[in-house]
């Protein structure tokens, strides 16, 4: 596992981890280019979708084996926690 | 007689009819819709909204000379002599009569304070051909102000197989639009704003059509509702602009989250993304502090004590420091104990977890971010034990220790799992600047701020409602930038309080926010938004091709703050680049032309034939 590949808030998500192989953890997946033949395989196997059209940024639920896997390949920038946003009207 | 489906206003008037006849109905006939002329032989009438079962026969009541003007609908009008108000109130199909009134120029000032009528007349431009795109709460497809121009909605909340960009959630057309409700209010609203169609609280392009995504707010899937709304436009060849009425604050404050950079990378000619700029304005959520090379810097920060529902369950502290510093921190708790100073983490686990005796904290120290080089440190307050037991209440103190400094500047923002942002920054750390997070950071994106208009409103039962913010400045809630890294944010401001537009009829509101039926008022930058992804549906149907830059040095150009003598232009971190003020022509007519040997100069305002120069217009 390549802690340095994660935010902050993805590694105290990780720190909860109580099942490994439950898909929980909303990610951003931040590849360093467009995923090649081999990458977009295991990207989509991951359950990552719309691996294609030249994109380096995707989004994914994964389980805590998956972000294990996936912080460990080469080509992997970094992954970062999806958090939760409020909406801004008073009422 | 059933008096509980009165509206007040409407029983007051029939108190006075029954103890003094006509002429106790005639202090009210200027405000509600009733008809009592004094030498008239017809009884007094008034006219009503009814709101009752949508499918209701209501024709008998013909016998009390009662006309419906609906047959079906669950807000109906209706015009009957006064005396037939109580037989209407028996009928047991019906919940509620409401008076008919008069409009007052209060309700919808908006529009006019920015221009907007004399634009949109001089350009005949109403978004015809662009699609408005809103990731929010959801919409009421049934409203009337989006009839017919609702062209997709992806609910990502109800189960199903959902689209490219995310196989959640399920996408509905046409007839299959109604499955999809909007029980919060919010993004019914926003679209109002932005898109709606109707004669009292139209908005700003009442012509353009609208892509919904009902979004749970988590940030990855606004990402993709993003990506889903410019490619369904691009399967359209339509340019589309997306509204973003959501925020947060636990991203660096620069752009450099992820939600930023997709909005980023998305945006381009025909595809422009309006953020809300954020509602902290009055919330100290973000301290700032500079700690010295071996210095030490506290941050005070509070904790309310809290039960029920919305207790604070977890605080956290979000903070950055640049990448070419060291800083160790620690925290301590109101009860006196405190962590060691943790320093960054770079070989495994970046985390350590301490139980103090009266709550237990998690520090969170990686190397450098990727993606903007710079330190963050994630605290995590909290009991796992007893997940609902609310965070220890009081003051709590973050620490920080320089080990190797060069900038210092540390910027820490606060965040708890409330509904409110309860847990707040005290004393000399507390900085009302940047406070403008994702995704409203985006470089690309147009951050509006927002600007009350309307402090006042009378309600839909005739009481007259106020809000104490100041009229006619930037709202004192809107959040301030500028980003982290000195980016120029907000971009602008525009109309955000208070703001008349449809309501969600699967969401429940007080009446005094109601100001007709199936229309509320509500503020925020959440509504300040949408009025700018209005503006710019109207530049798109003028230009589809229009890139974000683009758009942004029109509303720039067109931007002033109210009441200062700063040039055009000015940046306030506040303000933006302004209110805006829309021209009152789209662009100006050509300055000067020559037509068979008379010349005109239109900006100057002369023609020339020959060597003789007359003024243009010419007293007669």
């Amino acid at each position: 596992m390549d802690y340095q590949k994660m935010d902050a808030a993805l590694a105290a998500a990780l720190a909860e981890v109580r099942d490994p192989e439950e898909r929980a953890l909303s990610v951003f997946i931040h590849t360093a280019r467009a995923p090649q033949d081999a990458e977009a395989d295991f990207l989509e196997d991951l359950g990552v979708g719309g691996v294609t059209g030249g994109r380096q940024v995707f989004t994914a639920t994964l389980s805590p084996r998956a972000v294990e896997e996936l912080s460990d390949q080469p080509w992997l920038r970094y992954m970062k926690l999806s958090r939760r946003l409020r909406i801004l009207g008073s009422g | 007689m059933k008096f509980e489906k009165f509206a007040p206003g409407l029983m007051a008037a029939f108190e006075d009819y029954q103890r003094e006849g006509r002429t106790g109905l005639s202090r009210h006939t200027r405000s509600l819709g009733v008809l009592s002329a004094e030498d008239s032989p017809k009884p007094p009438r008034a006219v009503v909204f009814i709101h009752c079962d949508s499918e209701a026969s209501l024709e008998h009541l013909a016998d009390y000379r009662i006309r419906v003007n609906q047959p079906a609908g669950r807000v109906r009008t209706a015009f009957l002599p006064v005396e037939s108000l109580e037989p209407l109130s028996e009928e047991p199909a019906i919940q509620r009569i409401v008076p008919s009134r008069y409009m007052r120029l209060l309700m919808d000032v908006a529009p006019d304070k920015v221009n907007l009528p004399t634009f949109r007349a001089s350009s005949g431009l109403n978004g015809d051909g662009v699609i408005v795109g809103v990731v929010d709460t959801g919409v009421d497809p049934n409203h009337p102000a989006f009839a017919g121009r609702i062209l997709r909605i992806w609910d990502q909340v109800l189960p199903g197989p959902g689209v490219v960009e995310g196989d959640y959630g399920v996408e509905l057309t046409e007839s299959l639009l109604t499955v999809s409700r909007d029980t919060h209010g919010h993004g019914t609203h926003v679209a109002g704003i932005a898109a709606g169609a109707d004669g009292g609280f139209g908005g700003v392009a009442p012509q353009a059509e609208l892509i919904i995504v009902k979004t749970d707010l988590q940030d990855a899937h606004v990402a993709d509702a993003v990506r889903y709304v410019f490619r369904v436009a691009h399967e359209m060849g339509r340019p589309a602009v997306v509204n973003l009425s959501l925020g947060g604050h636990d991203d660096a404050h620069d752009g450099s989250d992820s939600l930023s950079q997709i909005i980023d990378g998305e945006s381009g000619p025909g595809r422009i993304v309006c953020c809300a700029a954020g509602n902290e304005g009055d919330d100290n959520i973000h301290a700032q502090v500079v700690v010295r090379h071996r210095g030490r810097r506290t941050v005070r920060f509070r904790v309310p004590g809290s039960s029920g529902f919305d207790a604070v369950r977890m605080a956290i502290l979000n903070g950055w420091y640049s990448g070419g510093d060291r800083i160790k921190v620690a925290v301590q708790s109101p009860g006196g104990f405190q962590t060691p100073f943790q320093d960054v983490i770079v070989d495994g686990p970046p985390w350590k977890n301490y139980h103090l005796p009266d709550c237990h904290v998690r520090i969170v120290t990686p190397g450098p971010d990727l993606s903007n080089g710079d330190h963050n440190f994630w605290i995590e307050m909290f009991h796992p034990g007893d997940p609902l037991l609310p965070v220890t209440p009081g003051v709590w103190r973050l620490r920080l220790r320089g080990t190797s400094v060069e900038d210092g500047r540390v910027d820490v923002w606060a965040l708890d799992t409330s509904q409110g942002l309860d847990v707040v920054f005290s004393g000399r750390s507390v900085a009302d600047s940047h406070k403008i997070g994702s995704p409203g950071a985006a470089a690309s994106a147009i951050t509006v701020a927002s600007y009350t208009s309307k402090a006042c409103w009378i309600d839909i039962d005739g009481a007259r409602q106020e809000i104490g913010w100041e009229l006619d400045e930037v709202s004192e809630f809107s959040s301030e930038g500028p980003l982290r890294n000195g980016a120029q944010k907000p971009d602008l401001a525009a109309p955000g309080a208070m703001i008349a537009a449809p309501l969600s009829a699967d969401s429940s509101v007080s009446s005094s926010y109601m100001v007709a039926s199936g229309y509320r008022v509500n503020g925020g930058t959440s509504m300040a938004a949408p009025f700018v992804t209005g503006i710019v549906a109207l530049l798109l149907q003028d230009n589809g091709s229009l890139d974000p830059q683009q758009v942004k040095a029109f509303l720039r150009q067109h931007s002033l703050i109210p009441g200062s003598d700063q040039p055009l232009g000015t940046f306030s971190p506040k303000w933006g680049f302004g209110l805006i003020n829309l021209p009152e022509m789209l662009r100006p007519p050509e300055s000067v032309s020559e037509t068979g040997g008379i010349v005109e100069n239109i900006q100057e305002g002369w023609v020339q034939i020959g060597n003789v120069r007359v003024p243009m217009w010419r007293p007669i």
